[in-house]
């Protein structure tokens, strides 16, 4: 299947009809979840409504995470297989995922206040996140500084492919630091046996997040592949041999 | 060839000038600076003086990173190794021998004095010094893989510094938790065993990337 | 004097297929087709900036061309372009610190020809400064130890770029002799110049590069 799709043009008719389907489910998902985080389910006992942050934040964080792990799967296909649809993808998903890094950082942020009295903290996961963030940025700037673009698709694809195999160890290593330095004050949120109201609403919201992901890196890619057509073809210069 | 290659890239940098010393000046500046900018007692100093040496060391090295090969790319040095036969993961490998003697052994054999400036005991200096020393690989690798990504774009210190900052990160960390860790006897703290945990993965993933992104800029 | 230009047996050939070659979007030329052998010396002339030297490149295994291809046979074989092709770019790549006996050196082990940094160095009329930094030389100067840096590989396909820019008349005198030397035993020379060649009548071949 997805070497049918490789023809750029098969996939730009598939994605004119999907995108717009995709679209739609977004908004619909986007609206029972926000339903049920801020109308149904309960506020925190201690904070109150600021809890509410958490699942704009939560879901952008794990969206974030998400991204990357299908920009890597994207890289290996650009780097292997020299995939042009590949290249396009990777791109695609960066800047999105780019998007949803921030995204966490900033409702980390605006919730932290509320709830712990802090615009930021140190601990293991807003650090992890931030240097995630970090490189996206990276990511990203490799293709904007390259000219050529197969040059940069493959420049790219090594970092992203390097970067994956150091996102975990850079995690562990926050942790443990984490672990020595701050005392463990931050709830931590992913701890299994979250009542049904507050998982659900948690869930509909990291779908919803995720679908509107795969909208933008479709309609990322689309825009992509109209950009790469205006190629010039008319070559600058006849050759002639002769033979003396 | 790797020899060869080595040899030749320290015979240029023991003629070339002074740059090599830009690294160490660097780091001198850096230390001097921290130190005045925190007040200069050593109540504050001390506790902080593993780090700031590591802080000196990873800045000092991140400005040299641009030089590994920037002008081998710029005036075709590796267009000929590479018809000469010899392989991009070679061509890596070589750099990276060559960077770890010019531009991070001069800085570890400046440590001792930087230590002394901020009145570290002596117990503390082994420490520092074997936790650099393990380093080492990890911090010349990522610089090889970004130097060879980077290549002869203008202005590339900024984007090695982007790119490998956030891998140089777990080698900063375990570097200084093994600093409080690590006593007399017991050398081989867990963070140490990380430490070279980390610089081996980094030379594994890290040269065949580079060898990858040498060939890709020279396509 | 050992002998720096002995007879090459094998028979080589590179056979330039159809090729098209694109420097980013833009299309250079396309439809190029020709069949180079031993005793061939071809020469590209055209205009600055048409191209020549990204045919040299693709020639040399450097630039991957958009379509069609180059393939390279000795004695029959298929070689790898690095196993047969001395490329001699337009500028120099001598390491400025070194001097001019230490930088031809280098290459000399590369290609285990050490012995030969003398005879090579009194080849190519440089003997009287082999002790000279090379960033002290001036362009014919470097232009004589980029070719004897070629000459020392002992290879069989010889590519320039520019050989004759910025050269005095005993430095083109040398070149063209160097040159037959070269193609009468056998080897293959390939020439980007954009001056009036009249000089090498012992040349082949042309590909001329017009504007379209």
């Amino acid at each position: 299947m997805i070497s049918y799709l490789a023809n750029p043009n098969r996939y730009l008719k598939l994605s004119k009809i999907v995108t717009p389907f995709i679209g739609w489910a977004t908004f619909l998902t986007l609206l029972t979840a926000l339903y049920y985080a801020l109308v149904k389910s309960p506020p925190a006992v201690e904070h109150g409504q600021s809890v509410r942050m958490m699942y704009t934040h939560v879901p952008a964080a794990w969206c974030s995470l998400l991204a990357y792990t299908c920009l890597t799967v994207a890289s290996i296909f650009s780097f292997i297989w020299r995939h042009p649809l590949a290249d396009s993808a990777a791109k695609s998903i960066a800047t999105p995922g780019l998007a949803f890094t921030f995204l966490a950082l900033i409702t980390g942020s605006l919730w932290g206040k509320p709830a712990w009295g802090t615009w930021w903290q140190w601990d293991g996961r807003m650090t992890s996140v931030l240097i995630l963030f970090f490189i996206y940025i990276g990511y990203l700037a490799v293709w904007s500084v390259v000219a050529e673009r197969k040059k940069a698709a493959r420049l790219a694809s090594i970092i992203a492919m390097v970067g994956f195999i150091n996102i975990p160890i850079i995690k562990f290593s926050v942790d443990w630091w984490n672990t020595l330095h701050q005392p463990a004050s931050i709830s931590s949120i992913g701890a299994p046996g979250l009542p049904v109201e507050i998982l659900t609403p948690l869930l509909l919201m990291s779908l919803s997040y995720s679908i509107f992901f795969m909208w933008l890196v479709m309609k990322g890619i689309e825009k992509d592949i109209r950009n790469i057509k205006k190629r010039k073809s008319i070559p600058s210069a006849l050759t002639e041999v002769e033979n003396v | 060839m790797i020899y060869n290659a080595v040899k030749r890239d320290l015979i240029i940098a023991s003629r070339s000038g002074g740059s090599a010393f830009h690294g160490l000046i660097f780091f001198g500046l850096f230390i001097s600076l921290v130190s005045i900018s925190l007040g200069g007692t050593n109540d504050v100093l001390n506790p902080l003086s593993p780090a700031i040496i590591w802080l000196a060391i990873i800045f000092s090295t991140m400005l040299s990173y641009p030089n590994i090969f920037q002008e081998d790319f710029k005036d075709g040095n590796l267009l000929q190794l590479k018809l000469s036969g010899m392989s991009s993961l070679d061509i890596c490998i070589a750099k990276s021998v060559s960077f770890s003697i010019q531009s991070i052994f001069p800085l570890l054999l400046s440590v001792p004095i930087a230590a002394i400036l901020l009145n570290m005991a002596f117990i503390d200096i082994k420490k520092i010094l074997i936790t650099l020393i393990i380093a080492t690989p990890g911090l010349t690798v990522y610089g090889v893989l970004s130097s060879a990504i980077v290549a002869k774009i203008r202005g590339g210190t900024f984007f090695i510094v982007l790119i490998t900052s956030p891998f140089l990160i777990p080698l900063l960390i375990f570097g200084l938790e093994n600093m409080n860790s690590a006593t007399e006897i017991k050398i081989f703290t867990t963070e140490l065993r990380v430490l070279i945990g980390l610089s081996l993965i980094s030379t594994a993933i890290g040269l065949p990337a580079s060898a990858a992104a040498l060939n890709t800029n020279m396509e | 004097m050992k002998n720096l230009f002995p007879f090459i047996k094998k028979e080589i050939k590179i056979e330039i297929n159809n090729l098209s070659i694109s420097r980013g979007n833009q299309v250079l030329f396309n439809n190029l087709t020709s069949l180079i052998t031993n005793h061939d010396l071809v020469i590209v002339r055209g205009d600055n900036g048409i191209g020549k030297t990204s045919l040299l490149e693709a020639i040399s295994g450097f630039l991957t061309p958009s379509i069609g291809g180059i393939k390279i046979y000795s004695s029959g074989n298929k070689k790898y372009s690095n196993e047969i092709i001395a490329y001699q770019p337009s500028s120099s790549y001598c390491k400025p610190p070194l001097t001019i006996k230490e930088d031809l050196s280098f290459w000399a082990n590369i290609y285990s020809n050490d012995k030969l940094v003398d005879d090579v160095i009194r080849s190519v009329e440089l003997q009287n400064i082999s002790n000279l930094q090379t960033q002290s030389l001036s362009t014919g100067q470097k232009k004589r130890l980029e070719i004897a840096k070629v000459i020392i590989s002992q290879k069989p396909v010889w590519i320039f770029d520019e050989p004759y820019a910025g050269m005095d008349n005993n430095g083109v005198n040398l070149i063209d002799t160097i040159l037959k030397s070269h193609v009468n035993r056998g080897g293959i020379a390939i020439l980007a110049s954009h001056k009036q060649i009249e000089k090498v009548k012992l040349h082949t071949q042309i590909i001329t590069m017009k504007a379209a």
